[in-house]
């Protein structure tokens, strides 16, 4: 049997490598078709002549069986593909015609262009002064009806948060995926006991806790396969009550006021928002998934 | 050209791809954070972005894997895949065309994890091999039945279990597990990855699966199933 083995290098540094081992490398191999013919007959006998052998062969396959079986692949998500593809353009676009070499001729051209376009510039640049006095105006009287645009609307901030974490600019403080252990790490920093919902199906990868506007949030982040969802939670009688700092629509205020427990907001861009609340906790949870999906997820918000 | 030479010059290529995924990592010259510029044009960058998108970008769900299965954790996993792609792109005009890219990106990843990620973790601590191979001598010396071990050992084993008794294997071990069975590479693509002879892959699997086995075994039993009287002499 030992004439089959070729010559393993790594042997004389490693540990009790008695000859047994060697023979039994090759059941290694056979389970994982890596021997020809000969070599694959030979280990065939010693399989079904030998209960050692068996025993050992049954065992091994087993195990690699097993971890196929129970080994979730996971594909790639889509922010990472767009982080890396960014990245890289990012890259180009700073090194790119650093080693080019410009005919100074084209530098003259280029002069005499500008000077040409100066005069169509100002025209155009009063013209567009004017629209943008006038795009202003419409857009702060949009704002005062449709407060979820304003900046420190407490769903807008949800909202670009989600960008933040999806693009990868956010890095967490806490990373667990025990619930109990990310509330208590979170709770030393919060001014509210912070609540951590329980996503089906999902995993918890942990939380980030700040300040905004001077008041305390947390940010919950869960995974679910390739799908990001992101819950910002804010201590709710203080939200409700703000007129500054991060503040509530004041429709949306009535329904939680009212005892409503969840709606959904704006869909935008594939990613929707919705609000919820549980005891004295707020929370607008985002993800790329259909409102009534969310509500699916989130098991136990109610 | 015979079929020794351009092998012999496959090997080279080869060489330069090992040295050159090497000093991505080790060389400060090469840190990704090394904001100077690369002198070169437009045109050329562009070329190099689309031999990129065609010989590196179709690897990417394998390395996510791996590096999900190396770091333990899907934020970890992206940080390094991400890293390991910008680096690559960065220096993919060390990379020799017509060589093996994914085993390229591999060893940059696998460099790179260890250089900067590793640092952050502590490594599994050195296994007793004797003990293990005690563990197999034990094994009954009359024939286990297949389906009986599946039942008695394998389907009371939780997923967590898994992923604990393979994150318990040093990292020699554990990547070729993962490259093998997970990745379903053939000992000649893992020994090209992780630069050692095929039979040192073959040791480092059989004993890699060795101590897997004994640790399966051993939750099992923790977990109160009768593993011994099946099993054990």
């Amino acid at each position: 049997m030992s004439d089959l083995i070729p010559n393993n290098p790594e042997k004389d540094s490693m540990p009790n490598s008695g000859n047994n081992d060697l023979n039994f490398e090759l059941i290694t191999a056979y389970i994982d078709n890596e021997l020809d013919a000969t070599q694959k007959d030979a280990v065939k006998k010693m399989i079904d002549n030998d209960s050692d052998y068996h025993n050992r062969y049954i065992f091994e396959k087993l195990t690699k069986e097993n971890f196929i079986k129970r080994s979730n692949r996971i594909e790639t998500p889509i922010y990472v593909y767009q982080n890396i593809g960014k990245g890289i353009e990012d890259y180009i676009s700073a090194n790119s015609g650093s080693g080019a070499q410009i005919n100074p001729s084209l530098l003259t051209q280029q002069a005499n262009l500008q000077k040409l376009n100066l005069r169509r510039y100002l025209s155009l640049g009063s013209v567009g002064f004017v629209v943008l006095i006038v795009a202003a105006f419409f857009l702060n009287n949009y704002l005062k009806t449709n407060p979820e645009h304003l900046e420190n609307d407490f769903v807008s901030v949800s909202r670009n948060i989600f960008d933040k974490v999806e693009s990868g600019e956010v890095k967490l403080q806490y990373k667990s995926d025990v619930a109990k252990t990310l509330g208590d790490s979170m709770d030393k920093f919060l001014d509210f006991k912070v609540f951590i919902p329980d996503v089906k199906d999902a995993i918890l990868v942990g939380g980030v806790c700040n300040e905004i506007y001077g008041e305390k949030f947390a940010h919950i982040i869960h995974k679910k396969g390739n799908i990001l969802i992101y819950t910002l939670q804010a201590n709710k009688s203080e939200l409700l009550g703000n007129k500054d700092k991060v503040i509530l629509n004041d429709k949306f205020k009535e329904y939680v006021k009212a005892g409503k427990n969840w709606f959904p907001c704006m869909k935008d861009k594939n990613k929707t928002v919705v609000i919820w609340f549980k005891d004295n906790i707020i929370c607008s949870t985002v993800a790329a998934m259909e409102s009534q999906d969310i509500a699916t997820t989130l098991t136990n918000y109610k | 050209m015979s079929t020794t030479t351009q092998k012999s010059n496959t090997d080279i290529k080869e060489k330069d791809n090992e040295a050159a995924s090497e000093e991505l990592v080790l060389d400060n010259e090469f840190d990704i954070e090394n904001t100077e510029k690369e002198n070169i044009s437009e045109d050329a960058l562009k070329q190099r972005k689309k031999d990129f998108d065609a010989e590196a970008m179709p690897h990417m769900n394998l390395l996510r894997n791996y590096a999900y299965k190396i770091t333990g954790n899907q934020l970890d996993a992206d940080d390094l895949l991400q890293e390991t792609f910008l680096r690559a792109f960065r220096f993919f005009d060390k990379f020799e065309k017509g060589t093996n890219c994914k085993a390229w990106l591999f060893r940059i990843m696998k460099n790179l994890f260890i250089n900067k990620y590793r640092k952050n973790q502590k490594e599994p601590g050195k296994v007793d091999y004797g003990e293990i191979e005690n563990f197999f001598d034990n094994i009954r010396s009359e024939k286990i039945d297949s389906t009986d071990l599946q039942q008695k050992v394998f389907s009371n084993l939780l997923d967590d279990d898994m992923t604990s008794a393979l994150n318990s294997l040093q990292d020699d071990f554990k990547t070729v597990v993962i490259l093998c069975d997970l990745e379903g590479l053939s000992y000649e693509e893992i020994a090209d990855f992780v630069q050692c002879p095929i039979g040192t892959v073959r040791s480092r699997l059989h004993r890699g699966r060795k101590m897997l086995q004994q640790k399966l075994y051993n939750y099992a039993k923790t977990r109160g199933y009768d593993v011994e009287n099946n099993l054990i002499k």
